[in-house]
């Protein structure tokens, strides 16, 4: 069986059953049931300290990307790794995320994803996007960014949030 | 970059018992305030593994505990019995204290003694504010 390649680029998803992998933009991934993983740690540890614990691991994930996405992409702007990254998001089934780059980005960078694949207002479903995106960006801007004003609407079926640079 | 508050001093804390060997502090988000070995005493850990864990180790263990508050009521601390010392997590506020002490029972008491009035004091604190 030939690896199957999904998306509007070539190579951008490729899934090889005979291998038993799938990559998106060349890295290795699992496809897992994300809101069962957050929910499950919910129930573990309460929602504050599952929300802590997601958030430490996504904010330091998203700062690993960061120097990753920097090393491979030396002279991209930031709007290009965003809008690379972005597209990342829409690839791996997070949602779709559209990210409000201001000029000067030391004020509130506005993010918003429809459709997300995790979702919930509080416990770990409430870090796992939104502080991968607040390393990433720190990453990128070295600048330490934390996220404020969390919105999740369960009628519009979207999150948003701003990413700010902490006190 | 961290401007939150410690609600204690490393210095309050050692003069509580000199059996206290290390204490810590981390925010309810996991920033960590302070980390310190007594002076002159030697950590059986790495000074990185110790940050670390301070970090979320106590506020984890707290909160698989707190799951518990529903029937039992709020949790005041968790005492670990290591072979090799005695480690108490307790919150403090919004905040999450850590310490270390010699294998020394008389010195855990005198210790929970000390964290006993210090948790009122900053709920009292917290109540004002």
């Amino acid at each position: 069986m030939l690896p199957k390649v999904i998306g509007c680029l070539s190579g951008e998803v490729v899934s090889d059953a005979e291998k038993g992998e799938l990559r998106i933009f060349g890295t290795r991934l699992t496809a897992i049931n994300a809101q069962r993983l957050c929910n499950h740690l919910d129930t573990l540890v309460g929602v504050h300290v599952a929300e802590v614990i997601m958030h430490n691991l996504e904010f330091r994930a998203g700062k690993v990307d960061a120097a990753r996405l920097r090393a491979e992409r030396p002279r991209a702007t930031l709007q290009e790794l965003v809008k690379h990254l972005t597209r990342d998001d829409s690839l791996s089934g997070m949602g779709i995320t559209k990210v409000a780059l201001p000029e000067n980005v030391k004020n509130p960078i506005e993010i918003e994803i429809s459709n997300p694949s995790v979702k919930g207002a509080g416990g770990a479903a409430k870090a796992f996007a939104f502080s991968w995106w607040a390393g990433v960006l720190s990453g990128l801007l070295e600048l330490e960014m934390d996220v404020k004003n969390f919105l999740y609407s369960e009628e519009r079926n979207m999150m948003r949030c701003q990413i700010i640079p902490r006190d | 970059m961290v401007t939150e508050k410690a609600v204690v001093r490393a210095d309050e804390v050692f003069a509580v018992n000199e059996k206290v060997r290390w204490v810590a502090l981390a925010s309810n988000r996991g920033d960590v305030l302070l980390n310190q070995m007594r002076a002159g005493v030697k950590s059986y850990s790495p000074p990185q593994v110790d940050r670390e864990f301070a970090a979320l180790g106590p506020l984890t263990i707290l909160g698989v505990c707190e799951r518990y508050s529903e029937y039992l009521k709020d949790v005041d601390y968790v005492v670990v019995w290591f072979h090799l010392a005695v480690c108490v997590y307790a919150r403090l506020g919004t905040q999450v204290l850590a310490v270390s002490l010699e294998v020394d029972r008389e010195a855990v008491a005198d210790f929970l003694e000390w964290l006993e009035k210090k948790r009122r004091q900053v709920s009292a604190g917290r109540q004002e504010s």
